[in-house]
């Protein structure tokens, strides 16, 4: 009996074998991680401040403390809700180069969601570019990768390794060529 | 107004944050990244909430929910009323 292969991502055909599956590179997520730090720290600045330099201790009665514990708990779950939430969307951000196609991924707030595909064969040209200094220290770049069709283009924004990816998809859609060629019986055009 | 009222608007609050957490969890796991990444972040976002509820609960336990609203000890709504 045939082993079928695990599934890495929704809506994979059984006969599919994936080639790498991408997220934007983490340094784009980095600042969310400091923006959390950030907010994490504020208030324990804040609080020290008004009690080491103001010299002001809170009472423990009244509603000003009440108000206080209450709006410092819903800070933290709000900074930390919003952190989560650009988890979410970054994490669910994904192109997938498959040996048939290339899959695009993209979650845009929590309930839109829209997934692009293209057969691997039409593809034509892929650039890679990289811009910057941080982009070329941390070498991460786009991968625009152009159709047959020629107003359909996809992008590829801020993978980590662009070059290597431009090179995997042009190999991968050499590969599929010649296979899609020997199907359908003549040579597989050379440039 | 009495303090009861504060209390149910912040256990609201925080059920809704719970409600958006559940929202963004179901999302991970619905589409299938549900991975050590994204384990670890839910873990780090459950592990906020315990915390919140916890430290509420010790820093406002003894707190009279019946008691009427009191801005400060000196400064009840009652005087500021009588002030204006």
């Amino acid at each position: 009996m045939k082993k079928r292969a695990r599934k890495l991502f929704p809506g994979q055909r059984d006969e599919e074998h994936v080639v790498f599956m991408l997220r934007p590179h983490w340094f784009i997520f980095l600042r969310q991680i400091l923006q959390l730090t950030l907010f994490n720290i504020l208030p324990i600045l804040i609080f020290a401040f008004i009690y080491y330099v103001v010299g002001w201790e809170i009472p423990t009665e009244g509603v000003l403390y009440v108000i206080m514990v209450m709006l410092t708990g819903l800070y933290y779950l709000g900074a930390w809700l919003a952190y989560f939430h650009s988890f979410a969307d970054y994490h669910l951000d994904l192109w997938i180069l498959t040996d048939q196609r290339i899959v695009d991924i993209e979650q845009k707030g929590l309930f839109d969601r829209v997934i692009s595909e293209l057969n691997v064969v039409k593809v034509q040209d892929v650039t890679s570019e990289v811009h910057g200094h941080l982009q070329t220290f941390f070498d991460y770049g786009n991968v625009y990768i152009q159709t047959s069709a020629e107003t359909q283009r996809f992008v590829f924004q801020n993978v980590p390794r662009p070059e290597e990816v431009t090179r995997l998809i042009v190999k991968t859609s050499d590969a599929a060529g010649k296979r899609h060629a020997q199907a359908v019986g003549h040579e597989p055009d050379t440039v | 107004m009495p303090f009861y009222l504060l209390l149910i608007v912040y256990i609201a609050a925080i059920l809704f944050g719970q409600f958006f957490f559940g929202v963004s969890l179901y999302h991970l796991t619905r589409f299938g990244f549900f991975d050590f990444t994204a384990r670890l972040n839910t873990m780090l976002l459950a592990g906020v909430f315990v915390i919140v509820i916890v430290f509420s609960i010790v820093f406002l336990r003894h707190v009279d929910w019946t008691e009427t609203v009191e801005l400060s000890p000196d400064l009840t709504i009652d005087r500021l009323s009588n002030a204006l």
